[in-house]
């Protein structure tokens, strides 16, 4: 009765009165933190009537609806009818659903792809100590047993800080609860969306609650906090488990793994949170301070409070300052963690640095390892796994421009080189011809993007030639691989196009460009299949070789290619670096 | 019918791109119509490069510009050359603004020139330091790798010791800090060069 009252005083008081590490769904690994989160919030939205707002124009709603439901497959999407009903007819509850989820995912991403390199490393290597206490983890400067205790207190600083944040939030008019936050989608960069702000905080709140409970080792119950884990260490390789503790483990971010007993308590104190917070906005902060305070001797079993308590004889002892009660009682390494269940657990995965042995550094003493090329290409990828959390973020500011526009430079140059050979333009006769093409890309270097770019498709290509020049027709279809929520083959896009070209260096080079359409064929989260836009090819330099009189065969290491198939906001707007092989009849 | 070499044997793809590797001793037997670009020379080079990742980035142009001293022998087609390079990018922080990150790059590489010296591909191997610090390294002189590869450039002799060229598009790789995260960038650039040769 008291969940049911404290979930609807959450509800209502972040919407009306101005009175409130677990792995993320990509295509590298699955939904955790959002189920988690859902289940613990849900239920809210069930439990009270559906609250009178206006919701905010713009796309967020058909996104809530297209995305929403797979991120959080399974489970209450699945198996509670009275859910789905909710999500399908209130579109308030699809807006309190996206915004808790986009809350939920921002200390991991900010908004950035899963696969955004520089982002990444700039959210995950902060070494600052609250960077760290947002994911339960311990700051560097936390050691031994006393780290633990200074990393549990920090974690209870920022839920508190975050409980502020909410109670803040809801203070303000309805009207400006509601801010903007961004959502990284696969082919449209970050989309900038309205979120209901008290939602959006307590989301990023029970994102560190939640980690408190995959980023420590617990007692078997999952009542006590044994040992608080280490990420930033244990990323340079500088890690010693009796100083820093251990590594953080992929084992024991895993909600599919055998840790139930973590994973329900998790969803269950992120519930009480919300009560927590609830009542906090009404002027009750007891309920977030017993939740940050340990439970009565024997009542272990509650979730209201106790959620990241140390063992507490081990605090006692600590305090106590009394070295015969504190290897009596404290869990380390040299007592397997007290013999807890969960150790074998937390010892998978574990984080380590990504280039072992790869220390290179002038002015400093440096391990002189080889460090090869090879290594960093692994890093590319075993970089794809990481995850966790960042600061947020203020909206992207985009200007307008054509990508191409600064290559046309190039291109003219190009072709100015191009004709300095000029022995052949003369001499080559006219001919039709009629081209089959293979392409693909893998990689792109735009800011704030994903790092993988990966592209393929076929094309098929005809015209005539008049000597060295060209006139071309292109019928192209490129598939695109999505990785952020789920990795798979997209039907991506049909282009057409018209196109020139001209042959020069005795026939083995060829210079060209084409514009032309660029229809999706599918429906994204945001637009329709048959949505149509633009289409720009540039192929500077390629080779080409007429092996027959009839027949060519051609190779383009390197072309850039735009495609814009949707050129209303938020604008659906891809580079493609691609390599192309061709053959060609020639008439 | 295939060129005079060894390339018959190979699958359809290699055999294009080692077509470029043939082409010289088919030009030599094709009667030119016109004057062409020089042969290739061998002897000492000394190239001076500016390059620019212009396409790379919708807010900003030129995200990424390097500039560089290639220093090599060539002999016939083939060449092999030292490389020093100064490379900056701007690197989008969380907050929202723009750090710029430097690194020094030192290499060694091979080059093939073929269709009398007017086309070339290059491939470079080598160091990469971090020469400033950044937000997130506290430090300079950390030390990784980077790769340099152009697929296909072309190159204009306007005096017989002076060359001009254009790689419209190469692919780099520099990873200068390998701790930790490393820090990989990576860049599509747009290269202008002069050249000076001994002969």
């Amino acid at each position: 009765m008291a969940t049911r009252i404290g979930l609807a005083l959450a509800l209502v008081t972040s919407f009306v009165a101005p009175a409130s590490a677990y792995t993320l769904q990509t295509g590298f690994s699955d939904s955790c933190h959002e189920r988690l989160t859902v289940k613990a919030v849900v239920e809210l939205l069930l439990q009270v009537p559906p609250p009178q707002l206006v919701l905010p124009d713009g796309t967020w709603d058909e996104l809530a609806q297209r995305l929403l439901p797979p991120l959080l497959r399974g489970d209450l999407f699945r198996t509670n009818p009275e859910v789905i009903a909710r999500f399908e007819e209130d579109p308030v509850v699809r807006f309190f659903i996206l915004s808790v989820v986009l809350g939920v995912r921002a200390p991991d991403t900010s908004g950035h792809s899963v696969s955004d390199l520089n982002a990444l490393r700039r959210i995950h290597a902060d070494p600052s100590a609250i960077g760290q206490y947002k994911h339960s983890l311990r700051a560097p400067a936390d050691d031994g047993l006393l780290g633990d205790l200074s990393a549990i207190n920090g974690t209870h600083d920022v839920i508190r800080e975050y409980v502020d944040q909410y109670v803040e939030a809801v203070s303000k008019p309805p009207s400006e609860r509601i801010i903007e936050a961004e959502l990284y989608l696969d082919f449209y960069d970050a989309v900038p969306l309205p979120v209901w702000e008290p939602f959006y905080i307590l989301g990023q709140a029970i994102h560190a609650i939640q980690d408190a409970h995959s980023h420590t080792i617990r007692s078997a119950d999952g009542a006590y906090v044994y040992s608080v884990l280490n990420y930033t260490e244990a990323l340079t390789g500088e890690l010693s488990v009796n100083r820093d503790g251990m590594p953080h483990s992929d084992g024991l971010d895993d909600c599919h793994g055998p840790i139930e007993v973590l994973v329900n308590r998790a969803t269950a104190t992120s519930r009480s949170l919300v009560i927590a917070a609830a009542g906090a906005a009404e002027g009750n902060w007891t309920r977030l301070e017993t939740g940050l305070s340990a439970c009565p001797e024997g009542e272990t079993a509650r979730t209201d409070c106790g959620w990241i308590t140390y063992k507490p004889d081990c605090d006692a002892a600590l305090i106590a300052d009394d070295a015969n009660a504190i290897e009596r009682s404290c869990c380390t390494q040299a007592n397997d963690f007290c013999g807890t269940p969960w150790l074998s657990i937390a010892e998978e995965g574990q984080t380590g640095p990504y280039l072992p042995s790869c220390e290179c550094r002038i002015g400093r003493d440096s391990d002189t390892d080889a460090c090869s090329a090879g290594l960093g290409y692994l890093a590319i990828l075993a970089l794809f796994a990481a995850r966790r959390r960042p600061p947020p973020r203020p909206p992207l500011r985009r200007r307008p421009g054509h990508a191409l526009r600064p290559m046309t430079g190039a291109l003219l140059l190009t072709l100015g080189l191009a004709g300095s050979w000029t022995e052949n333009a003369h001499a080559r006769e006219n001919e039709a011809f009629a081209a089959l093409e293979l392409h693909g890309s893998s990689l792109s270097d735009s800011s704030n993007h994903s790092l993988i770019n990966v592209s393929f498709g076929y094309a098929l290509r005809g015209g005539y030639r008049f000597g060295a020049w060209g006139a071309t027709l292109i019928v192209e279809r490129n598939y695109w691989v999505s990785t952020e929520f789920n990795a798979g083959v997209r039907p991506g896009v049909l282009n057409l196009g018209v196109g020139g070209e001209y042959i020069y260096g005795q026939g083995y080079l060829r210079t060209a460009v084409a514009l032309g359409t660029s229809t999706l064929r599918y429906a994204t989260p945001l637009d329709d299949s048959g949505t149509t836009g633009v289409y720009a090819e540039l192929r500077m330099v390629g080779l080409r070789w007429e092996p027959g009189e009839h027949t060519a065969l051609s190779f383009d290491p390197l072309t850039l290619t735009m495609l814009r198939p949707v050129t209303h906001a938020p604008v659906l707007r891809l580079l493609q670096y691609r390599t192309v092989v061709g053959i060609e009849g020639r008439y | 019918m295939l060129p005079r070499c060894t390339c018959q044997h190979l699958a359809p793809l290699i055999l294009v791109y080692s077509s470029a590797v043939c082409l010289p001793s088919v030009a030599s037997a094709k009667p030119s119509a016109a004057p062409s670009p020089s042969p290739a020379p061998t002897g000492l080079y000394v190239q001076a490069e500016l390059g620019l990742a212009v396409v790379s980035n919708r807010e900003q142009f030129a995200r990424a510009t390097a500039l560089a001293a290639r220093a090599g022998y060539r002999y016939e087609h083939w060449g092999a050359f030292t490389v020093l390079e100064f490379n900056t990018w701007k690197s989008p922080e969380i907050t929202g603004a723009t750090e710029r990150v430097s690194a020094v790059n030192f290499g060694l590489g091979a080059s093939y020139q073929f269709l009398d010296g007017f086309a070339r591909s290059a491939l470079a191997f080598g160091a990469s330091m971090l020469v400033k610090e950044t937000s997130v390294d506290e430090e300079a002189g950390a030390i990784g790798v980077f790769a340099d590869a152009r697929p296909l450039g072309l190159t204009w002799q306007p005096s017989k010791s002076w060359r001009l060229g254009l790689d419209p598009l190469a692919a780099k790789l520099m990873i200068p800090v390998l701790t930790g995260i490393p820090l990989i960038e990576i860049q599509y650039m747009t290269t202008f060069h002069g050249e000076w040769d001994s002969l």
